[in-house]
């Protein structure tokens, strides 16, 4: 199955992005039988967006087909839409390798609701 | 009478101008004024007024029904407001927050499968106190559509003066020169332009007045705090003898003013003084109508 996770960078050895609307890439990870198979990076083009970012990148990842996400903060109209589209939201911080790692083994907490305001990447 | 109070720049003093205005009107005439700054409607407070609920306002949103849907996309290709997601083979997402009520998904859909439900956007108010009525308009916060609040707003000003038979409405506009203004300043017979010897407020002003001009209603132009300084007063009144628009009225800058804000009563109630101002400007309005 493929994840998307929101990055400052291109590789799985950078840091996830805390913000999901406006980070700077997502990598696309593909995971099969509890390994790392593919990793892709796409930039979030969403990310200079005036207002509705979270939307725009929500649309970018959904278009991936993926089936989870994982981010630190996830804004109100990006989960609708993950919601919606049946896509799992997961939350996490650190090295992006570690915390793929860590959803593999089931260790990561699914977000029921958006935990991040409106706007955050804005600050 | 319709007349329209608008100018602009914020702070200016529009809402200290209209409910002034309103409050001396009332004494010879009745009178409803309609708060349409509804982005932060302040004249109950000004004019002291409890608020009481007289209507929600609603605004379409599509709704889908799924056995219709064929995944074809057009709902979202068409949204202007990037409220509808659509990803291929998946149901299309829809974010209600975002949504201004347009219905160009439902137009667009190719298989009748969107039908429209509402969303509450704001509220409309009603309040009375120094003999005029209120009627004001408030957004619910997050939403987008301030627009159509004032529009719904003066849908049913119309709706309630058919039995209050008042003969002076005035509507206190918002700051700006956008939708919410527009909505405001249409169908009204008379604009009253409030400004202040200031740079910003005078380029703010000839945008408002374009826009009067543009909807060929008379205007006048009152100059709040007019004392601040007298060398832009002066620039003023040479661009208003320049467009052939009318100087109405001159308002010092006083703490009167500031006192009438803190403790919610027109500026006339603490200083009687001040009533041969908008007595002058009312005249002036009225001269202007025959």
């Amino acid at each position: 199955m493929k994840i998307a996770i929101s990055s400052t960078g291109k590789t799985l050895e950078e840091e996830i992005d805390p913000r999901f609307g406006r980070c700077a890439y997502f990598l696309i990870v593909n995971i099969e039988n509890k390994e790392i198979k593919e990793v892709k990076a796409i930039e979030n083009t969403a990310k200079a967006q005036s207002g509705g970012a979270g939307i725009t990148a929500g649309e970018i990842v959904a278009n991936q087909d993926v089936k989870a996400i994982i981010t630190t903060n996830l804004g109100p109209r990006a989960f609708e839409i993950f919601d919606q589209f049946k896509i799992k939201v997961y939350s996490g911080q650190g090295k992006i390798k570690d915390v793929v790692n860590e959803f593999i083994k089931g260790n990561l907490k699914e977000l029921s609701n958006a935990n991040g305001p409106q706007h955050q990447g804005l600050n | 009478m319709k007349i329209a109070v608008t100018g602009g720049k914020g702070g200016t003093g529009k809402s200290t101008v209209a409910t002034s205005l309103a409050v001396e009107f009332a004494k010879t005439k009745k009178t409803l004024l309609v708060d349409a700054d509804v982005e932060c409607p302040n004249d109950h407070l000004l004019l002291n007024a409890k608020r009481k609920k007289y209507s929600d306002v609603f605004q379409p949103i599509p709704k889908w029904d799924l056995k219709k849907c064929t995944k074809c996309g057009k709902c979202a290709s068409v949204c202007k407001q990037n409220a509808i997601v659509f990803v291929k083979n998946k149901y299309p997402a829809f974010i209600p927050d975002v949504c201004i009520g347009c219905q160009a998904c439902k137009v667009a859909c190719p298989t009748g499968a969107i039908s429209m439900t509402k969303k509450q956007i704001g509220t409309i108010y009603m309040g009375k106190n120094y003999n005029v009525d209120l009627v004001i308009g408030e957004l619910k916060l997050g939403e987008l559509a301030s627009g159509e609040i004032v529009s719904s707003l003066r849908e049913k000003s119309e709706e309630i003066n058919k039995k209050l038979k008042s003969e002076i409405m005035l509507i206190d506009s918002a700051a700006g020169i956008g939708c919410p203004v527009i909505a405001s300043l249409v169908g009204t017979d008379y604009i009253v332009a409030v400004t202040e010897p200031t740079p910003s407020a005078l380029h703010d002003l000839k945008r408002v007045l374009y826009l009067a001009n543009h909807f060929k209603i008379p205007s006048g132009i009152v100059i709040n705090k007019f004392d601040l300084d007298k060398k832009f007063y002066k620039k003023i009144e040479s661009f208003a003898k320049k467009n052939k628009i009318p100087i109405i009225g001159k308002i010092p800058y006083k703490k009167d003013f500031v006192q009438s804000t803190i403790k919610m009563k027109p500026v006339v109630e603490i200083n009687p003084d001040y009533e041969k101002i908008f007595k002058e400007i009312i005249n002036k309005i009225k001269n202007f109508k025959k």
